[in-house]
């Protein structure tokens, strides 16, 4: 190994230290299973086919991706600059919201339109609960992440809440938005269709990565991050540069919530939601530096998420093992790169070592 | 407006503020004196849902609510423990693995819950620890206070206040007394000097030969004892169904108070009791069934005063000078 230039080396590193976490974790999980006296091997080839077995199965793994991706993207552009966007969560539900509110108002209602327009809508409902946070940071010096996560309870509390003024649960929107969306994917063939997100997700993951690494915003956006008083001192508008990341990350996370709205058929609503902005802030975490490494990882936690849900139907399982798994994984991650930046003296960015 | 009006004068409303006021409290105190050593806990949802996790748990085993309280203090100094560790000597970023311990104590909690019960709605209610009902004989007492006594005993005042006391639950008085051991120990001892030096200046802590990571992580694993305590109180107190983000809420609301209450102890009892007023009148509102409207708009009342509360005391001087975030030229997070 020490035959390998120092980058070649950081590469590996960084990729094993993900790989040996999500082993720990599923070997813990494998013990929870054998105290609440499952098999853990059935558990875990029923999860394996429940995730790529069949073509059904895939198409499951592809609808929990989409949001996963977004999501992750939204809080791995707000950890570049170190702004600490906890509220995936909220943003997504906020973004779910408008987009079926859009849909069922059926302001518009030429198919090739109505998505686009819902899609955009969700994004600004998004980026929008993402400016008082980052408002009240470069303002008043708030942590984001109280303001945040107290956002992501609001929200919570006002989906439960009828309209004012007309007295229709959020829950009925939801369900004639869904009527008004041509629901459509691509079908690849073989029993396979994969939702139009999927590949929105990826054009996104390979656009933030081109904007962070070859634009003068890209710049900003990680001097901020790698050293707020230097960017200060050289010049960049600190306060600017938060703002527009704050936006870019709500609106992708908005953009998560309406592709689940817009994109698939199905009993979608806030419970089954529940978790995924979450599990974008991990996704985040362990992709580190890149936004083109949050793929695979999102890949990854749908494959868990789709594989407990059909453990669940299968062998009654709970479904939150995926979660479970996944934060497992997070902190199994964290406390291996701090382990290996002790010995190494690789390169040190915010986003390593964290 | 009238059913507001009309609860204020309920003693049943006051005694409900009281047991509501008990967890935040608890966890208000807990998260304090993690913050004050210079360690922002954000695991402090995932440690309110440990405790309340444990009291349920405690709660199928044995007959008696105060196990539960003391297992679910125990549950919260183990995971304090780890997350000390990992955030003092092995110095992790604290609100990454903050969260990330939230993340796994509520899956956790969320996969024993329906493992054991198979739906969250099947969780069977717990019984609750009892009141202040021995201080029903108080106006007896009183009433042989030689001069001012008997009328003092008699009149509408202390009828209430007995009313009131007597349905509050023993949780109260617990959170209460935390409150005041750590008030005494944090401002009156040479341990609490060096606690708070911890978190106002750690060079001069280690210039003086103290441990810092040890100091940290005990202090840490004390306060996320307390903050369990809180989480078994939410179980245990007000009896109400099993919720997950309920819980969840209320730990990040704690953390919000703490910020709120300038990081003083007296300001946050008060702070306390006025988020526990606002919970508690969107209980009575709920109950006494009339507008849906009005209770949810209550319901989400504490977290947007939490907001702007937020604003006006975050960049206050009392602030400890080491907590990490958000970053400022005499941070000494280079030390942390």
């Amino acid at each position: 190994m020490s035959a390998l230039p120092s980058r070649a080396r950081a590469a590996l590193t960084a990729i094993a230290i993900p790989i040996v976490a999500f082993a720990a974790a599923l070997a813990c999980a494998a013990i929870a299973l054998f105290l609440t006296s499952a098999s853990p091997l059935r558990a875990f080839t029923t999860m394996a086919l429940g995730a790529w077995g069949s073509a059904g199965a895939v198409n499951t793994t592809l609808i929990f991706a989409v949001p996963l991706i977004l999501t992750g993207l939204a809080a791995n552009i707000a950890f570049r600059a170190r702004l600490f966007n906890f509220g995936g969560e909220g943003q997504m539900i906020a973004g779910a919201v408008a987009a079926a509110a859009w849909g069922a108002s059926a302001i518009v209602t030429l198919p090739w339109l109505v998505v686009p327009a819902a899609l955009m809508t969700g994004a600004l409902a998004g980026a929008l609960l993402m400016v008082i946070p980052a408002a009240l940071k470069t303002r008043h010096g708030v942590s984001e992440f109280v303001t945040t996560v107290l956002i992501n309870a609001i929200v919570a509390s006002l989906i439960a809440i009828p309209i004012i003024g007309t007295g229709t649960p959020i829950a009925a929107i939801w369900a004639a938005a869904q009527a008004a969306f041509p629901i459509s994917g691509l079908v690849i063939g073989a029993g396979l269709t994969m939702a139009y997100g999927v590949p929105l997700g990826l054009i996104a993951s390979c656009a933030l990565f081109y904007v962070l690494q070859r634009t003068l915003w890209g710049f900003d956006i990680r001097a901020v991050g790698g050293d707020p008083a230097a960017a200060r001192f050289a010049g960049i508008p600190y306060a600017a540069t938060l703002m527009r990341v704050a936006l870019i990350s709500g609106a992708l996370a908005g953009l998560g919530g309406a592709l689940i709205v817009t994109g698939f058929a199905g009993p979608w609503s806030p419970a089954t939601m529940h978790g995924l902005g979450y599990a974008g802030i991990a996704i985040a975490v362990l992709a580190g530096c890149s936004p083109l490494a949050v793929i695979p990882f999102a890949a990854l936690a749908a494959s868990l998420m789709a594989g407990a849900a059909a453990a669940n139907q299968t062998l009654g399982t709970p479904a939150i093992l995926a979660d479970a798994i996944l934060a497992l994984a997070l902190i199994l991650t964290l406390v291996g790169r701090r382990m290996t930046t002790l010995r190494w003296s690789a390169v040190r960015s915010a986003e390593v070592a964290a | 407006m009238n059913t507001a009006l009309m609860l204020l004068k309920d003693p049943g409303y006051w005694a409900l503020l009281l047991t509501l006021a008990a967890p935040l409290l608890l966890g208000v105190i807990g998260e304090l004196i993690c913050e004050r050593a210079g360690v922002m806990n954000l695991g402090i949802a995932g440690i309110f849902v440990a405790g309340a996790l444990a009291a349920l748990l405690m709660s199928q085993a044995s007959a008696n609510p105060w196990d539960g309280v003391i297992v679910a203090g125990a549950v919260g100094i183990g995971i304090g423990f780890v997350y000390g560790l990992l955030v003092g000597p092995m110095r992790l970023q604290q609100p990454m693995t903050g969260i990330a311990v939230t993340m796994i104590a509520i899956a956790v909690c969320y996969f024993v819950v329906l493992a054991l019960f198979a739906e969250m709605a099947r969780v069977p209610s717990v019984k609750a620890v009892a009141a202040f009902e021995g201080l029903a004989a108080l106006p007896d007492l009183i009433a042989r206070i030689p001069i001012i006594g008997t009328p003092l005993s008699h009149s509408a005042a202390m009828t209430f206040l007995t009313q009131v006391v007597a349905r509050t639950s023993l949780l109260a008085g617990l959170a209460v007394a935390a409150a005041a051991v750590a008030a005494y120990i944090l401002y009156r001892t040479p341990l609490g000097l060096v606690l708070r030096a911890c978190g106002n200046n750690p060079h001069a802590v280690i210039s003086q030969g103290h441990r810092l990571n040890t100091l940290r992580v005990s202090t840490v694993a004390i306060g996320s004892g307390l903050m369990a305590t809180g989480g078994a109180a939410m179980v245990l107190g007000a009896s109400g169904p099993f919720n997950v983000d309920t819980i969840a809420g209320n730990g990040f609301l704690c953390l919000a108070l703490v910020t709120i209450a300038v990081w003083r102890i007296g300001w946050a009892i008060l702070a306390v009791l006025v988020f526990a007023a606002m919970q508690a009148l969107q209980a009575g509102l709920v109950q006494s069934g009339g507008d849906g409207m009005a209770a949810q708009t209550v319901a989400i009342l504490p977290y947007v005063l939490a907001i702007v509360g937020l604003v006006l005391m975050s960049r206050n001087r009392r602030r400890p000078r080491a907590l990490p975030f958000p970053p400022h030229a005499d941070n000494f997070s280079s030390a942390a």
